[in-house]
């Protein structure tokens, strides 16, 4: 079911593909299904502040997630990266890259399915790469435990 | 047929089309592109004799400092040498001295007069800087008094037990207010000063003031607000709420100064000061009274104001005489709503302090408009500078484009 409904997301997703690029509020991909839904509502809650709207993040401050190839890689680096948080002084965090500037917050708080969600959710929005399960986030969490 | 008319008309009383400059400036002014880009530039100064330096976040052409001249005095800086293995924020003139401000350290350069660039190595002036990202870049200036003044962000936004995590509380008392989150003042010619040991505390309870101009005996300041009030605590503000507060908070700082910050935020539309949410606030409850300074004047929230100068000059009319320019380099934290600030604007002072509201005195920098996202800005005003003929400098961050704005109106 839930991979039937990430499947229909990405058809729409395709489906405005060469379109010509509208108002960036407009551009949101259409959240088709309860996971999306959720995805969408978790991004625009922790993400959307210092990511923005379009993921494309704000330069020397916070890394885009549009066309990021941290974003489209390995799921396990990018569950890490979500889990610990980047930057700051208090470990676990993982190191800064050194080009921006800000920090990101862990939010191992929220649970397994919510995290595979909201990165379910940036893939599809901003990298078009496989969805993340709550299987492989849990997965990475027990690593760290 | 009509259109050409029109266009002959104007040749013929003597109009020169003004150079599209992409901005705007108040009518009398004119606004001219003195170089198109020299980089990722940050602060700017102008020396005596009209030479530009302006210091730039990453080296370019080897050097982070870029040195301009306009030998032939037409208005366009031909010249442009890059100089200094540093890169950063800040930098001041002191004599013949050249000082720069890197994220960790400050150093000075040895400026001989009639000189472009600087000669020989830097000298260490103030190091020992926490290396703690957010914040870092230092800004400068060298006070009439001759001492060194540094502004110091403190690397947070309002000193949470756990940074920028929903619902975490504030540490009280704020540790990071014992080597940052103020403005710390130096001996100028004193080289290898360590931080916080070295200096004083001159002002604090500032979250992170990148505009600082010390003037008559005073540091005019403006803070970058908090951040993030909807994102941290849901239950107590909206979106529309977190994209209209807090103030940005114009100073007058003087030797003991506290804004506030981390344990208070100024609401501008109640122009009152609140109990900021990680010390127990709720977005109704007003700070306790008399125990923190007044801002001056309070701006939009997140404009992102990077760069203050009091117009010391005598070119422009009177109104603008002791004033004080304000350069916003614009938001990012606003989202979802529109983006705002990427402008220049102008508050008239008598006696040091505001005699009335902020003006809108450069625009358009941006080059579209309304923008969702700092991306789209063409161009972000970053750093302010006075020419020793009383012309305003500007100069932006994306490009590193130098506008350079002169009083061209019927004198008073």
């Amino acid at each position: 079911m839930r991979i039937a409904a990430i499947l229909a997301m990405s058809l729409v997703l395709c489906a405005c593909g060469n379109e010509t690029p509208a108002d960036p509020a407009t551009t949101l991909p259409v959240a088709s299904s309860a996971d999306a839904i959720n995805g969408h509502a978790l991004y625009v809650q922790h993400c959307l502040l210092c990511h923005q709207q379009d993921g494309g993040g704000v330069p020397n401050m916070q890394p885009p997630l549009l066309e990021s190839k941290v974003a489209s890689g390995e799921a396990g680096k990018l569950i890490e990266i979500v889990l610990r948080g980047v930057g700051g002084q208090s470990p676990p965090a993982l190191p800064a890259s050194g080009n921006y500037a800000m920090v990101m917050p862990s939010a191992a708080t929220l649970g397994d399915q919510d995290i595979a969600d909201l990165l379910t959710y940036i893939r599809q929005a901003f990298v078009q790469a496989k969805p993340i399960g709550p299987d492989q986030v849990a997965a990475e969490r027990s690593k760290l435990e | 047929m009509l259109a050409t008319t029109m266009l002959l008309a104007l040749a013929t009383i003597g109009c020169q089309p003004a150079e599209d400059t992409g901005i705007t400036v108040p009518e009398g002014f004119t606004a001219t592109t003195v170089h198109k880009g020299v980089g990722p530039a940050r602060h700017m100064v102008v020396r005596d004799n009209g030479d530009v330096y302006v210091a730039l976040r990453q080296r370019t052409s080897g050097g982070g400092i870029a040195c301009l001249r306009d030998a032939d005095k037409n208005g366009s800086y031909e010249t442009v040498e890059y100089a200094g293995k540093v890169q950063g924020t800040g930098i001041a003139l002191d004599g013949d001295w050249l000082y720069f401000a890197e994220d960790f350290r400050v150093v000075r350069f040895a400026l001989p007069k009639d000189s472009l660039t600087p000669v020989g190595d830097p000298e260490l002036i103030v190091s020992n800087f926490a290396e703690e990202g957010q914040h870092a870049a230092k800004s400068i200036d060298i006070g009439a008094d001759g001492r060194l003044y540094i502004n110091c962000g403190a690397p947070a936004n309002a000193c949470q037990v756990q940074m920028r995590t929903p619902g975490s509380p504030g540490m009280d008392p704020c540790p990071i207010l014992d080597y940052a989150g103020g403005i710390w003042v130096y001996d100028a010619n004193k080289p290898n000063q360590q931080h916080t040991r070295d200096g004083t505390r001159f002002a604090t309870g500032l979250r992170n003031c990148v505009a600082i101009d010390e003037h008559g005996g005073a540091v005019y300041a403006v803070m970058h607000g908090r951040d993030q009030l909807d994102s941290l605590f849901p239950k107590l503000f909206t979106p529309q709420q977190n994209a209209d507060l807090p103030a940005e908070e114009m100073f007058r700082l003087t030797e003991g100064s506290n804004g506030g910050w981390p344990y208070t935020y100024y609401d501008p539309m109640r122009a009152e000061r609140m109990l900021a949410p990680e010390y127990g606030g709720d977005g109704k409850t007003p700070a306790a009274e008399g125990k923190y300074d007044e801002p001056i004047q309070a701006f939009p929230a997140h404009w992102a104001p990077n760069a203050v100068l009091i117009y010391e000059g005598e070119q422009f009319p009177e109104w603008y005489r002791g004033g004080a320019f304000v350069a916003f380099h614009g938001s990012w934290n606003r989202a979802p709503e529109m983006q705002a600030g990427y402008k220049v604007t102008f508050t008239p002072f008598e006696d040091g302090l505001p005699s009335g509201a902020y003006e809108v005195f450069a625009d358009g920098f941006t080059g579209t408009g309304e923008i969702r996202s700092p991306r789209e800005a063409a161009h972000r005003p970053m750093g302010l500078a006075q020419g020793p003929d009383g012309s305003l400098y500007i100069c932006d961050s994306v490009k590193g484009t130098i506008w350079r704005v002169t009083y061209t109106g019927d004198a008073e």
